[in-house]
């Protein structure tokens, strides 16, 4: 299977299929970092596209030397993140809840699940932006600290440092609510 | 002390990786899955999203792009800094803020050439530049810049003065006779100055006058007192006579007398 950075050549060259491939690679980390940083569905669902967009007219300025393929998407996605928030300033908490209680979780006996979630969204509100980024991007979108820190535009050890102080920080939280059982 | 708070955080850490490993993501929707790409590529045909295409994505530049950027930058902003100040000061009067910037890109002017017959020159032009400074002074009935005026044209002249020992001999006759002409042509010039009745620029204008009558003086007595051998010299550059030019008659004589020295040292 060819890697991203050889789709994403194929794709600065005129494959449509080669995006394909890349769209299918990439939407579900993606799109989960956007669900844990909006808290909508709807919002991800959105911004997803206009990511996507943004990574298709922009494909032929990308420069494999300077990182992988998935940290310029994902760094991408994080200008598109901070473009929307800047648009919209929008309460992610409230949408989240409203989300997870009716479309993302929709079973009644996934109760535990829900309320994971939320907890896990209280517990990423309580960190700080740089530190949730890092978390969101780590456990959720699968990503190693280099492509962390190439699509964050810090340091490898930076982003060391953030991750491990946010797992304390969310260990410390967790135990004091009690959700760490 | 240290040990057990290293292992109190490695079980925050490892609590909440743990509790992360439960958290369920949703996943996209199938409809994004199936009909999102198709939508993507369709926008982009459409032609949307072009405009951010011309933004950087990469919104912070490398540092050795800054760097050079700044190394660039700085060189062209000095150059275009210093023309700047150089054309708007070049025709400021003597009293006005920019009349010092004048007279540092005059002195900057000399210290970059390299010969005392181009210092010579410059200060020969410098001199008539302070004339007519002195005259449109007289004319707008500004007297602010008097002083300094006075100050650098003593100084103009005193510098053409000293430079003119300094020429080698091949220059010095010619430079000299220039010299002489200038000193002769500011004098008429301050003398028509002086005839104004009104002028309130008596002591700057006298003391301009004395100076320059004064050096002129002593470059006619110069030119007195070596008159024979400049005489000669001009003689000998004649084609008509076939003589040395570039005053070589005045090194001749010079070598004559290095002659006699050693034929006195021998004795």
């Amino acid at each position: 299977m060819a890697s991203l950075e050889e789709l994403a050549a194929r794709t600065a060259g005129g494959d449509k299929n080669a995006f394909g491939a890349i769209y299918e690679a990439l939407l579900d980390p993606i799109f989960k970092y956007l669900y844990w940083n909006l808290g909508s569905n709807e919002d991800a669902e959105d911004l997803a596209e206009e990511v996507f967009l943004r990574c298709l007219v922009n494909i032929a300025t990308y420069n494999p030397k300077r990182g992988s393929f998935k940290s310029w998407a994902f760094r991408i996605a994080h200008n598109a993140l901070v473009d929307y928030r800047r648009r919209k300033a929008r309460r992610p908490q409230e949408r989240l809840e409203e989300d997870m209680t009716d479309n993302v979780l929709p079973a009644a006996d996934k109760l535990e699940e829900k309320e994971t979630a939320i907890a896990m969204r209280d517990a990423l509100d309580e960190l700080k932006p740089a530190q949730r980024q890092v978390i969101i991007m780590k456990f959720f979108s699968q990503m190693s600290n280099a492509e962390v820190a190439k699509a964050l535009g810090r340091s490898e050890g930076a982003v060391n440092a953030m991750q491990h102080r946010a797992l304390r920080r969310m260990g410390k939280l967790l135990e004091e609510r009690g959700w760490s059982e | 002390m240290r040990i057990r708070k290293r292992a109190a955080y490695k079980e925050l850490e490892n609590r909440a990786i743990a509790f992360l490993s439960r958290v369920e993501s949703p996943e996209p929707p199938k409809r994004v899955a199936i009909y999102g790409l198709q939508r993507v590529l369709a926008r982009a045909e459409a032609g949307e999203g072009v405009s951010p295409a011309k933004r950087n994505v990469y919104r912070t530049p490398s540092f050795v792009y800054r760097l050079a950027l700044v190394l660039i930058m700085i060189p062209l902003l000095l150059a275009l800094s210093g023309a700047g100040a150089y054309a708007f000061s070049y025709n400021s009067q003597p009293g006005s803020t920019l009349y010092g910037t004048k007279i540092f890109f005059e002195r900057a002017r000399l210290a970059l050439t390299l010969s005392a017959a181009s210092d010579l020159r410059l200060e020969m032009t410098f001199c008539d530049r302070r004339l007519e400074e002195l005259q449109q002074l007289a004319a707008s009935g500004r007297y602010q810049g008097a002083e300094r005026w006075l100050r650098e044209y003593r100084r103009n002249i005193m510098e053409a003065a000293s430079l003119v020992g300094q020429v080698p001999p091949q220059e010095a006759e010619a430079l000299s006779r220039q010299f002489l002409q200038a000193l002769e042509r500011q004098s008429g010039r301050i003398e028509e100055l002086r005839r104004v009745p009104s002028l309130e620029l008596v002591p700057q204008v006298e003391e301009a006058y004395r100076i320059c009558t004064g050096e002129m003086e002593r470059e006619r007595q110069r030119h007195g007192a070596n008159g024979g051998m400049i005489h000669q010299d001009m003689e000998d550059e004649s084609p008509l006579k076939g003589g040395d030019p570039g005053g070589q008659g005045k090194q001749g004589n010079e070598n004559g007398r290095h002659e006699k020295e050693c034929s006195n040292d021998g004795e």
